[in-house]
């Protein structure tokens, strides 16, 4: 920054408001113009401000953790299939491929080229979870990523401002609802439009030719801090293994954390060599979550750009559950990705006691699906929490949401949207890990249905049988249960639930922290 | 049209503010004295003295008394309210501790949910359940409710709160529960969510009526205390209290649905701006009022503030959104950051100037104050920078001490960062600018507005020194401080009108909906807010009604609100509305989704009745013009500049209807001061408004 010039705008502190100011509104009108429940009620999305070479600069205040550090890696794979020459103002972009962005088809990448003039100087993208991609109903069931819907390749969705109507009418044609799915991509297209607005009359009010000097002042900041946080941390080796319910055989997460100097390397050698069932993590998403991991554990406060990443390299085995070969299935990716913070955590908790938090529930996904009494079909998802794990001198939160962060429905929404009777939803009493700090408790929710017909209901529920560990001398959680009228159930799979039946949920309640008092072994 | 005088009373956080205007002769009174907490009626009684004894007027005078209060905001933010008991639909007691299962922070991970209004202990259930269409599945079990009722006695409540599964589709169950307490719990209060707030999910409903029972037993001995204190004075004018939204109500009403004043003050402060607009014929207004710990801001739509049903109270966080209790009620739709006056500046871990959200408070207040506080604040920097002076602030009472404003400057920035005192100043008070234009640029993105074509309503203590600063950041054009700016909510308290919001929910597609039902609701919303309205003396003849919908395409998160037709809705009325909602809907998205069916949720009916005071007709045209002559001139710096220059200083009281003042400059009152920046024209309106011009290119 010119160090003469006293001008508000330009100094840095302002212009870096302001970028993540844009990024927020870019996501704020996603959220405003979006059709579906996903994007609007749980804000399944990113949005982010790039430069030139495709490094983010900001990202919205709100997002998914899966999302935010995905976003950032896959823009660079845009920026590499689509060299600057042969962009234009006007285009915009796409793909859904797992393993460029956020590791399932149903996350919709789109990025925005934004030019000065005739110059590119950035790019505004977004990244968001799509109601329906086609193939199979939102499942870990999948044998291969051909079954698990459509795959958009890197594609100009707008060339030249002109509509890619043979695309549009492809996607279309593909998905169950095209019009909250076709609703939400353009929500997505115009907040990016939105952002890039902002961008450049941002520059040419503080007249930038380019974003390159802001770009490195603002990552060089936020990665020297990263590095002063590394530092602080003693150097050495840690590792941790985690056990998970795997879709029918357990399997587990391998991480080596070596700490040197400022940097750190994530190694996931020995991790579980990848299943032919759709819960594999690419590449990016378990980069993603190391990331945001480390984030948590060492500069929750600073703002998040590529900067934080950059002292930060991750490891994996090819072809295993954390680095999926295509074309395996990926569909619920989460339900081995979600495992990787608390992989960390463990890792670190003898070093760090003060921060970490102890394993926390998994998100469960039902998706309940069949015919009203009307005849007419439905299919409904619901997301449902346990608890979270505890910390150093706090107890956990019952019913939250993390690593992700999707919330609930209303049962009084469900109930208006689908005809199912919702029984109870209540937390479950001691389902918490007892410690010195005691986990948050899980929630127990059981329906029935309101017709006279059955209905199929699909299963993405984890931590069955692998529950919350407790940290440093702390219980673990109880397990997470899924049953009918009395009996369990797959936590994987499809059932039918017929009429009468009650569907039973329950899901795990988190980690304790520190031995519990009394406790003669602690 | 009353006689006699009109009295404004607002208990804010450290102050209560008093106005006083005569309704024949417009002589206007201010009085101010400090908050009596523990017993806030005793401050509220002291200012009426106060007020009376400046205009030595007596107290049966008073003809009206229009009243703001913090009362409701601080008792749930400082969890002050009564012990509250909460009974839900069988399966569902854990509602409040479920909430969302969101978090409002994605990488803290020390952060704590606010804790709910009712303890777990304290969590009751009974059996009964309503279908979604309001129908019933199971009948109320009267002896579980009996049950019930003992155990609220035993747990030593104070007051209750009803919210069962789908009670906005059908309160029957829930008018019953409160009967059987009644029997068996004598006069405890009891608010039912289908009185409260009769609207979808359950989680914001039971929150909502668990803060409305949290709060009622306070307001009413409040308000007691209040009334008595002005009978025993001989006052005997009609009390009305302002609401969130806006409107004045009844004390009665008040304490029946006590959240809903919960907004009090900021919200006559909204209309103190709104009322600047129509007086300006303005159609689009971000009002701005900055205090000594946060401002807020708000959009002025045609005169009339905009309304949200999205608010939370007492975050944990404070300006952390998400981190609060969800109030589902009508508020003012503002938004609150985390900068005043009083704003503490610190460099940040990343060597960055940081401003705020936490501030000084008034004691010790900041450095320049004198009574040794040591953080450098918002308004040591102004002062440095020449826009305050060491002798007149607060007309004078309360002298400044600049060396201690230097010093903190020096300590807290200057040094670490290598720059000069003045240049860091600049730098505080660009920063805290430019992030409430942030704020208030995402505030109008977020509601579908582009910012750039708004004038700014600035006021507030701090308001008219940084109004300026952040109406070019925004690159507005026009920004006006109206009179008494730095009383600015009292002053709204003397202008609001009498309103009253009631909704109802009933979901169906355009198409198929039961018209007659919809009919039937609009008649009994209709029939409550007319009691309510005229108990705020308002005529029947006076009461205007304006009906909306929010709708949307289905499936479609985010309603629209739609204006309906003021009766008559019937079959044939399905393609005029929908009409309606698709051009609403193509102009915030540019573009409609021409097969998609549209659905209506809510049913709003909003009853209007003339403001009490209504103002002299608004002269705001200006007279032949003529440049003013300042009073002295002192050191100013403003970006851009390389040191201090000499800048003119104006008192307000003796600028008159056309006289002209180019920036650089001030103006000061006793309240504030405002600041006019280099490019900036004013000129003094009719009304004694500062309408001040921004020019095109010049920097904040």
């Amino acid at each position: 920054m010119s160090k003469k010039s006293n001008s508000a705008a330009t100094q840095l502190e302002v212009a870096w408001n302001t970028l993540i100011s844009i990024a927020t509104e870019q996501a704020a009108a996603m959220v405003n113009s979006s059709f579906s429940a996903v994007l609007g009620e749980m804000e399944d999305l990113s949005a982010g401000v790039f430069d030139a070479s495709g490094t983010m600069m900001a990202q919205s205040v709100q997002g998914a953790p899966g999302h935010l550090g995905s976003l950032s890696l896959g823009v660079k794979h845009f920026c590499t299939a689509f060299p600057i020459k042969t962009l234009k103002p006007g285009d915009v972009l796409i793909t859904n491929d797992p393993w460029l962005v956020s590791g399932h088809k149903h996350d919709i990448t789109v990025v925005t080229p934004v030019f000065l003039g005739k110059t590119l100087v950035g790019f505004t993208a977004s990244n968001c979870h799509t109601v329906d991609i086609g193939g199979r109903i939102f499942s870990a069931a999948g044998t291969d990523v051909y079954e698990e819907g459509l795959q958009i390749p890197l594609l100009k969705l707008f060339d030249a401002g002109k509509r890619n109507n043979q695309l549009f009418t492809i996607i279309q044609e593909n998905v169950r609802s095209p019009d909250l799915v076709i609703g939400d991509l353009m929500a997505q297209v115009s907040a990016n439009e939105t952002a890039a607005r902002r961008l450049t009359e941002f520059m040419r009010e503080n007249g930038l030719k380019n974003l390159r000097r802001l770009s490195l002042a603002i990552t060089g900041r936020t990665e020297r801090f990263m590095r002063q946080a590394i530092s602080a941390v003693p150097d050495g080796e840690y590792s941790d293994r985690i056990v998970l319910d795997g879709f029918d055989l357990p399997l587990h997460i391998e991480v080596k954390l070596t700490v040197k100097g400022d940097r750190i390397i994530v190694d996931y050698e020995g991790t579980s060599p990848q299943v032919a069932r759709g819960i594999n993590s690419v590449l990016n998403f378990t980069r993603a979550f190391t990331y945001y991991a480390l984030k948590c554990l060492l500069a929750p406060d600073s703002p998040n750009n590529d900067g934080s990443f950059s002292p930060i390299e991750v490891r994996a085995p090819e072809g295993s559950i954390v680095h999926a070969r295509y074309p395996a299935a990926v569909g619920g990716r989460h339900l081995v990705g979600l495992y990787i913070p608390f992989a960390i955590f463990g890792a670190m908790k003898e070093i760090l006691p003060e921060r970490v938090v102890a394993d926390s529930s998994v998100l469960s996904a039902v998706t309940l699906n069949g015919l009203d009494n009307a005849g007419k079909p439905y299919v409904f998802t619901f997301f449902s929490s346990g608890g979270m794990g505890a910390r150093a001198g706090k107890h956990g939160m019952s019913a939250t949401a993390f690593p992700s962060n999707v919330a609930n429905v209303p049962i009084e929404i469900m109930e208006q949207s689908i005809p199912v009777l919702i029984l109870k939803r209540e937390i479950i009493a001691d389902s918490y890990g007892h410690g010195q700090y005691r986990g948050g408790s899980g929630q127990r929710i059981a329906l029935t249905l309101r017709t006279q017909t059955a209905a199929s209901v699909s299963c993405m529920v984890e931590r069955t049988t692998s529950a919350p560990r407790g940290f440093l001398g702390g219980g673990s959680g109880h397990a997470a249960r899924l049953l009918i009228d009395d009996a369990s159930i797959d936590p994987k799979k499809s059932h039918v639930l017929k009429k009468d039946q009650v569907l039973v949920l329950e899901t795990p309640g988190g980690g304790g922290y520190g031995p519990e008092k009394g406790d003669p072994h602690g | 049209m009353v006689d006699g005088w009109i009295l404004g009373v607002d208990i804010g956080g450290t102050f209560t503010d008093v106005v006083m205007v005569n309704s024949k002769s417009r002589e206007m009174k201010r009085f101010k004295c400090l908050t009596t907490p523990d017993e806030p009626a005793r401050g509220a009684l002291e200012g009426v003295d106060g007020v009376l004894a400046e205009a030595s007027a007596k107290p049966g005078g008073i003809s009206v008394l229009m009243h703001a209060t913090t009362l409701v905001s601080n008792a749930l933010i400082e969890r002050k309210g009564a012990s509250t008991a909460l009974i839900s639909t069988k399966g569902f007691r854990d509602v409040l501790s479920i909430g969302r299962e969101k978090k409002f922070d994605i990488y803290d991970l020390q952060i704590e949910r606010p804790m709910p209004l009712v303890p777990d202990r304290l969590s009751f259930e009974v059996s009964e359940r309503l279908a979604p269409d309001g129908s019933v599945v199971d009948a109320l079990d009267e002896q579980s409710v009996i049950e019930v009722a003992n155990a609220i006695r035993k747990g030593g409540a104070e007051a209750v709160a009803v919210c069962l599964l789908h009670s906005y589709m059908n309160g029957a169950h829930e008018a019953r529960v409160r009967q059987l307490l009644q029997e068996h719990l004598g006069g405890m209060p009891v608010s039912l969510s289908s009185e409260v707030l009769p609207e979808l999910r359950e989680y914001e409903r039971a929150s909502t009526t668990a803060a409305n029972a949290y709060v009622q037993p306070l307001i009413a001995v409040y308000l007691q205390q209040f009334v008595d204190g002005l009978k025993q004075r001989g006052v005997n004018a009609s009390l009305f209290v302002m609401l969130s939204e806006g409107g004045m109500a009844a004390p009665d009403v008040v304490r029946r649905l006590a959240v809903r004043i919960c907004e009090s003050g900021p919200a006559a402060g909204a209309v103190t701006a709104a009322s600047v607009a129509s007086q300006r014929k303005l159609p689009r207004v971000l009002s701005f009022d900055m205090g000594g710990t946060t401002a807020k801001t708000a959009l002025i739509h045609d005169g009339a503030p905009e309304i949200t049903m999205d608010f939370e109270v007492a975050r944990t966080y404070r300006f952390k959104k998400g981190s609060g209790l969800p109030l589902r009620v009508p508020v003012v739709d503002l938004i609150e950051i985390g900068a005043g006056g009083g704003s503490i500046v610190r460099i940040d871990e990343l060597g960055l100037v940081k401003v705020g959200p936490d501030s000084v408070g008034a004691d010790p207040g900041p450095a320049c104050y004198g009574h040794g506080g040591e953080h450098a604040t918002v308004t040591d920097a102004d002062l440095v920078l020449g826009y305050l002076d060491v002798n007149s602030f607060l007309g004078g009472r309360m002298h400044l001490d600049s060396d201690a404003a230097r010093k903190a400057i020096e300590r807290a920035v200057a040094k670490p960062l290598g720059i000069s005192v003045n240049e860091a100043a600049l730098r505080i008070h660009s920063i805290v600018n430019e992030n409430m234009a942030s704020a208030s640029r995402v505030q109008a993105v977020e509601r579908g507005h582009d910012p750039a074509g708004y004038s700014m309503v600035g006021f507030g203590g701090a308001g008219p020194v940084h109004a300026f600063g952040v109406a070019r950041c925004l690159r507005l054009r026009t920004l006006i401080i109206p009179p008494s700016a730095g009383l600015g909510s009292a002053v709204g308290l003397l202008l609001a009108p009498r309103t009253f919001r009631l909704s109802r929910t009933f979901i169906g597609s355009l198409d198929r909906l039961d018209w007659r039902r919809v009919e039937a609701l609009f008649a009994e919303m209709a029939k409550e807010a007319t009691v309510a309205l005229r108990s705020a003396g308002v005529a029947n003849s006076e009461i205007t009604l304006h009906r909306t919908a929010d709708m949307r395409y289905r499936g479609q998160r985010k309603e629209l609100t739609v204006d309906l037709p003021s009766s008559g809705l019937k079959v044939d009325s399905a393609g005029a509305l929908r009409k309606s909602f698709e051009k609403l809907y193509a102009k915030i998205y540019h573009r409609t989704h021409d097969d998609h069916p549209i659905e209506a949720l809510a049913w709003r009916l909003i009853a209007k009745g003339p403001p009490i005071s209504k103002q002299t007709r608004a002269r705001s045209r200006t007279v032949r013009t003529q440049k003013a002559k300042p009073q002295s001139s002192r050191p100013m710096l403003f970006a851009g500049w390389s040191r201090p220059r000499n800048c003119e200083v104006y008192t307000r009281y003796v600028l008159k209807n056309g006289y002209t003042v180019a920036g650089p400059a001030v103006i000061e009152e006793i309240e504030s001061t405002t600041v006019i920046g280099p490019g900036g024209k004013a000129i003094i309106d009719g009304v004694g408004n500062i309408v001040v011009t921004l020019s095109g290119t010049d920097q904040a």
